[in-house]
């Protein structure tokens, strides 16, 4: 009898612990902040210029990734483009890209951060230029 | 025992099968103890155990047009083990593992290896009155999963919680092992939950119940003990935590794989050796994205 008692108990133990609470707060996308620091608006790059990107993200709940790419917006041409995977509120971007345009361009870059695998998430997008 | 009733318990203990869930992409995931035929219940033994397994990973991508991330993963586990028997009907368990994971995708490969989490269990056996040829010996126990083997908060937040050596948590065990024999036939049954906690950096491994099932025929020859053997392995996690604090639960993390498993021990003297493979035969990982392969495992023991 003493021994069943032992085991009812452990099996209620294990059906306890088996619950998962979830954070179950819905998507918000006012309380995304996205920040892109390097580039700024209009800025001019010439041939063989290193363009240095940063950029920051939080929000109040956990993120899930980003993408962020540099594009023509002419011809839609993308020249730069990574994504990444975040397991946390936030993240910081540092990375470059050296411009190897020999003609005037207008270009723009985007930063994509999405929330969940459910496609939430927002966007920032700076444009500049090469010439 | 007749060896249509083996095949009988067998298949009963097969239709009891945990629902599928989901789990963690990068995956072969920091496990629980489990300590499945046991060598002779009133000696001590030290022995050396590896395992190897691997797995391969597909993870969506979370943004439209890019391909999927396809990852391999390697992962061993060689380890020291032993029991000491404190008291007639007490006897602890003791695992110090040391473990090689690589995680290779198109970005490159990631090594991790070094001391894993070392294991410290204690059992009580339970008697029961010896009826005819029959013997049935049952040990039940608790332990403790110590927080040995290096976490790497970076790793992971990259995705690589599961490739790392050790959980960073203190962990805790409850098992059941039970094992009965007649004439040359036997079977063993042998169950673990591992309640896990949140490390320091709020990551918590989801609850992980192993279940283990086999038959085996007793071959008893001048010199030498041959065991061979047959049966299936169940493995159930929850899901991980990202943050436990936050609740922020990792559903593409978590699962099931069951795995068929074929073995022998071999026993001369005072020495031991076992070998066993595992094969999958129903998996259902980080929502069907990790998918493992065949499992070798391999030991030697010495009693004393």
């Amino acid at each position: 009898m003493k021994n069943n008692n032992i085991i009812i108990a452990l099996f209620g133990i294990i059906l306890l612990s088996a619950c998962q609470k979830k954070d179950h707060s819905g998507f918000d996308s006012s309380k995304l902040n996205i920040k892109i620091s390097k580039p700024t608006e209009a800025q001019v790059f010439k041939k063989g210029d290193t363009v240095f990107i940063s950029a920051t993200a939080d929000y109040i709940s956990e993120l899930h990734g980003y993408a962020l790419n540099i594009i023509d917006t002419t011809s839609k041409t993308t020249y730069f483009d990574i994504d990444e995977h975040v397991h946390g509120s936030s993240f910081v971007v540092d990375t470059f890209w050296v411009n190897t345009l020999g003609s005037n361009a207008n270009l723009q870059v985007t930063l994509d951060v999405e929330a969940d695998h459910d496609g939430n998430g927002s966007s920032k997008i700076i444009h500049f230029k090469s010439n | 025992m007749r060896i249509k009733n083996c095949i009988l318990f067998l298949l009963l203990a097969a239709s009891n099968m945990p629902v599928a869930h989901a789990c963690d992409v990068c995956g072969c995931s920091v496990s629980s103890q489990s300590l499945g035929l046991l060598p002779q219940f009133s000696k001590h033994f030290v022995g050396l155990q590896y395992l190897y397994s691997s797995s391969t990973s597909n993870h969506p991508s979370l943004f439209a047009g890019k391909p999927d991330e396809h990852s391999e993963q390697q992962f061993t586990n060689t380890q020291i083990w032993g029991r000491y028997q404190i008291a007639k009907r007490v006897q602890l368990f003791a695992f110090i593992p040391y473990i090689h994971s690589t995680n290779q995708n198109s970005e490159g490969s990631t090594v991790s290896n070094g001391i894993g989490d070392a294991t410290l269990m204690s059992n009580i056996s339970f008697p029961f009155k010896q009826r005819n040829e029959s013997k049935r010996l049952l040990l039940m126990g608790v332990g403790i999963k110590f927080p040995t083997g290096k976490y790497n908060p970076n790793a992971a937040a990259n995705s690589l919680a599961n490739s790392q050596t050790g959980s960073g948590s203190w962990d805790f065990i409850a098992n059941t092992n039970y094992t009965q024999k007649k004439g040359k036939w036997g079977y063993n049954v042998d169950l673990s939950y591992l309640f896990t906690t949140a490390n320091a950096w709020q990551y918590k491994f989801g609850n992980r119940f192993n279940a283990s099932a086999i038959c085996f025929y007793w071959i008893e020859r001048k010199y030498v003990t041959i065991v061979p053997q047959a049966g299936f392995k169940i493995e159930y996690a929850l899901h991980d935590y990202d943050n436990y604090s936050k609740k922020w639960l990792n559903e593409k993390t978590g699962g099931t794989m069951n795995f068929a498993s074929i073995g022998t021990q071999v026993f001369y003297k005072n020495f031991g050796l076992k070998a066993s493979v595992q094969i999958p035969f129903y998996q259902q990982y980080a929502t069907g994205y990790v998918h493992s392969n065949a499992r070798f495992e391999s030991g030697i023991f010495l009693l004393f």
